[in-house]
């Protein structure tokens, strides 16, 4: 009897768990975003735009067969607000026409430059820079194919001067006041702050004039929408809230702000790695804790970053399998972080954490549908308390999903029609049956594929571009 | 009746079942619940902010256009006509009607950076000082922050006497703002919150103090910074006040920061030494470079900029002398700029480049070429 409803007991025990964190998650990233709108405010990007001694921010965007997006979204980031600033493209052996759509378009020219290789990655060609004085902040380095987006933001890091950069990817729309949000928790913190996040959503759908955002949409297709849904959770709900207690897990690849001196001292991106933003971060709070200082690992609640989501199945497969190939090797790699305590917060909470809730989740998940199938076959379940476990999970997933999409409209209403609002949280209901199966199965295909060492390179997805 | 002995029989029928059953019961009411309450809320949300939102968007180019015209147009407006006409576009003078009047007028100050008497006259007019004191006096800790900047934006001096108090709140962002406040609004002792800075000034408290002492400047208001970088033992606010006294070339402090340059920490020296240069004191140039080959790096970096700075021309063997010593690929390319720059008698840029070779030559191609903004 007990062996029957173990499995049961076990799923009942392990959401309780889960469902205690996320209320808990809940509870911090309110307080972290009220915190927020209470002490910042636009008087303050004035006063920074303004300054003479704000530190520089170099923006660094590798680009890999980008020819279909590169334009508007260079004009966009060099549009950015910020005093002192510089963009800092990666052609990273593109095949296609990125590089000579470049250099026509911002009339570059090949300059002499003093690049010094401070984090090793492939052979680094030439510097480009603009004969217009209209693009003397653009910076483009052309490098030979280094098969990962890490190897390419590397070389961005290498040939940038200022002292933090903004990692994002060149497909990404940023807003306008991106710089000057998200260096603003480095300036106001005395303890060191090695790395600032924010939201990112996604650009389907949305109106993009010139390389900006316009008027901001939820997805029509259901595939993005369901994404735009998750993005919020993670990032209002899981990181602003983990913010709160200094155990941020991960600042997005797509949108993030670093301390340059650190992520060079730390050894920069893994070329080897698929999932380089969680891994940098590992080594940049490993490298601060070996060494005895401080630091801590920001977040922003206000969403900053645009990006295009996986319109369909296919492409959003391909991106979780490398997701969570880049989970397993980031648990490898860095195995001997978890359950450390010599790594303090990060080797007793951000490591243990992800390990039980975002890697064992595909597992437990696939686990207890072949269970159920099993206990189906031989007539032994018990649908009482499954149906009810299921419902306990299924309503606590909605209300959470709910709670995030009030966070988000505490924070800034990106939305202008509340029929727009009412899109998104009609996913919250769907998402549990069409979208999280889906994800799981991505999971577990990343986890068999690296254990299969099958080659996962450059995240490239098929992009439609963004209509201007 | 029938509803509330269902929910009886609910409550004894869940009574029982089994502890786990029961909790997750319970669990799934309060998660409905809650669904239900937060939709509601959401949408209470939306309403409340599309009605102000609509009211705002209706009225703004109005006040605006008002505005601009008190400002900038020919017309002279009295405190009384300017009231009126206000009135006559929004209704009447409350709250939420003098916040968008403060709104609308920052705005245009922002993007005009035109002075004009007008600003006082509308202000007096719509009696943004009675409202923001009110506001600074019962209004929770972060509203009175937001007031505070509102108040130095608006250069409201005659609520100085308000901003004190709150200069020695518990919460310490009030307090922070409350000093700078006061600092923008004094008269009588603007620097008085100097002497009380305690602990290490974060880079925003540097932005600010930087932002305040500009306008002091600018007002020929200035006090000389050396008193405090000769007294204060806040190794912080030191270096900061050093790095301002460069900034505004107080060359009164020159003595001051050349003591400074024998500080055992060597952020202070490095500061100091850039400041030096700042303002031009040739006369402690070889002092500079007399010490440079046993500073410390970042300082050496300092020496390098302000020898630059200077631009003598008598420091053209020293400068081939830094760079040929140099094992940092950054202090050379420092020393590179500076020679780039550097008036002498012969061109000290090209006859070291012409040493050159390899990525040293690199360089120096990298230093001449004006279209690499950032070198």
């Amino acid at each position: 009897m007990v062996g029957e409803y173990f499995f049961e007991y076990f799923i009942f025990f392990y959401s309780s768990v889960l469902i205690a964190s996320y209320l808990m998650l809940a509870i911090f990233s309110i307080i972290t975003i009220i915190r927020y709108k209470s002490y910042n405010s636009n008087l303050d990007d004035e006063t920074l735009y303004n300054s003479e001694i704000a530190p520089g921010i170099s923006v660094v965007a590798p680009a890999y067969n980008e020819e279909k997006t590169i334009i508007t979204n260079v004009h966009s980031l060099l549009t950015l607000e910020y005093p002192l600033f510089e963009v800092v493209i990666v052609n990273d052996g593109s095949k296609d026409k990125t590089l000579e759509k470049l250099i026509e378009e911002f009339e570059l020219v090949e300059v002499p430059y003093a690049y010094i290789e401070r984090i090793k990655t492939k052979p680094f060609k030439r510097i480009f820079k603009s004969t217009n004085p209209e693009y003397d902040k653009l910076t483009i380095v052309d490098k030979e194919n280094g098969g990962t987006k890490a190897d390419a933001s590397n070389a961005g890091i290498n040939a940038s001067v200022f002292p933090y950069f903004l990692c994002t990817d060149v497909d990404c729309i940023l807003a306008r006041n991106t710089l000057l949000k998200m260096i603003k928790p480095v300036l106001v913190e005395k303890k060191k702050v090695i790395a600032v996040g924010a939201t990112l959503r996604m650009v389907n759908s949305c109106e993009v004039k010139k390389g900006m955002i316009t008027r901001v949409r939820p997805p029509k297709d259901l595939i993005p929408r369901f994404q735009e849904l998750e993005y919020i959770r993670a990032y209002l709900l899981s990181k602003m809230g983990w913010s709160l207690v200094n155990c941020v897990p991960n600042v997005s690849g797509g949108l993030g702000m670093f301390d340059k001196d650190i992520a060079i001292r730390s050894g920069g991106y893994d070329g080897r790695s698929h999932a380089e933003d969680m891994d940098l971060i590992t080594r940049m709070a490993s490298y601060m804790i070996n060494n005895k200082l401080k630091y801590k690992i920001d977040y922003i609640p206000l969403s900053c970053c645009w990006t295009e989501g996986p319109p369909n199945a296919k492409i959003l497969s391909r991106q979780r399998t490398r997701w969570a190939a880049g989970l397993v090797q980031l648990f490898v790699v860095h195995r001997k972080i978890l359950f450390n305590p010599k790594f303090k917060r990060m080797g007793l909470i951000v490591f243990p954490y992800a390990f039980v809730f975002e890697f064992l989740a595909p597992i437990i998940e696939l686990g207890g549908v072949i269970s159920v199938i099993y206990l189906i076959l031989f007539g032994k379940i018990n649908w009482d308390l499954a149906g009810l476990v299921f419902l306990y999970s299924y309503s606590f997933a909605v209300m959470i999903s709910i709670l995030v999409v009030i966070w988000d409209n505490i924070t800034f209403k990106y939305y202008k029609n509340f029929s727009e609002v009412l899109k998104l949280i009609l996913v919250a209901f769907l998402e549990p049956f069409l979208y999280h199966p889906m994800i799981t199965f991505f999971g577990i295909r990343g986890y068999l594929k690296f254990l299969s060492s099958k080659e996962l390179a450059w995240g490239t997805m098929t992009r439609k571009g963004v209509e201007t | 009746m029938e509803i509330f002995d269902f929910f009886v029989n609910l409550y004894y029928e869940i009574r029982t079942f089994a502890p786990i059953t029961q909790i997750v019961i319970i669990s799934i009411l309060f998660s409905l619940s809650l669904i239900i309450t937060l939709f509601i809320y959401l949408s209470f949300m939306r309403y409340y902010y599309k009605k102000i939102s609509d009211h705002r968007k209706k009225l703004k180019p109005q006040i605006e256009k008002l505005f601009k015209d008190i400002l900038f147009g020919e017309k002279n407006y009295t405190e009384s006509e300017i009231e009126k006409e206000y009135v006559k576009i929004v209704g009447k003078l409350n709250s939420e009607n003098i916040t968008l009047a403060i709104d609308v007028l920052l705005q245009i100050k922002f993007k005009s950076k035109k002075k004009s008497a007008g600003y006082s006259k509308i202000v007096n007019a719509l009696q943004f000082d009675h409202y923001l004191e009110k506001k600074l006096n019962f209004s929770k800790d972060s509203t009175k922050v937001k007031v505070l900047q509102k108040l130095q934006l608006l250069d409201l001096k005659e609520l100085d006497a308000k901003v004190i108090p709150l200069a020695y709140s518990k919460n310490k962002e009030l307090r922070r703002e409350a000093r700078f406040s006061h600092l923008h609004l004094s008269t009588n002792d603007p620097y008085r919150f100097l002497d009380e800075i305690k602990g290490d000034l974060s880079y925003w408290d540097e932005i600010n103090l930087m932002r305040l002492l500009k306008i002091h400047k600018e007002n020929n208001q200035l006090s000389n910074l050396g008193k405090w970088i000769n007294y204060s033992d806040n190794i912080s606010l030191i270096i900061f006040l050093i790095k301002a006294a460069g900034s505004f070339k107080q060359e009164d402090t020159k003595e001051i920061l050349f003591d400074k340059l024998k500080h055992h920490n060597h952020k202070v020296r490095k500061e100091a030494y850039k400041s030096l240069g700042k303002i031009h004191a040739t006369e402690y140039e070889e002092y500079l470079m007399n010490h440079f080959f046993t500073e410390h790096e970042e300082c050496q970096m300092a020496i390098i900029e302000s020898i630059g700075e200077m631009n003598t021309g008598n420091a053209v063997d020293f400068l081939r002398r830094a760079f040929e010593d140099a094992k940092n690929v950054q202090l050379k390319k420092e020393v590179a700029l500076v020679t780039y720059n550097y008036k002498a008698k012969y061109n000290l840029f090209e006859d070291l480049k012409s040493g050159q070779s390899g990525f040293d030559r690199t360089i120096f191609n990298h230093i001449e070429t004006q279209l690499i903004k950032f070198k």
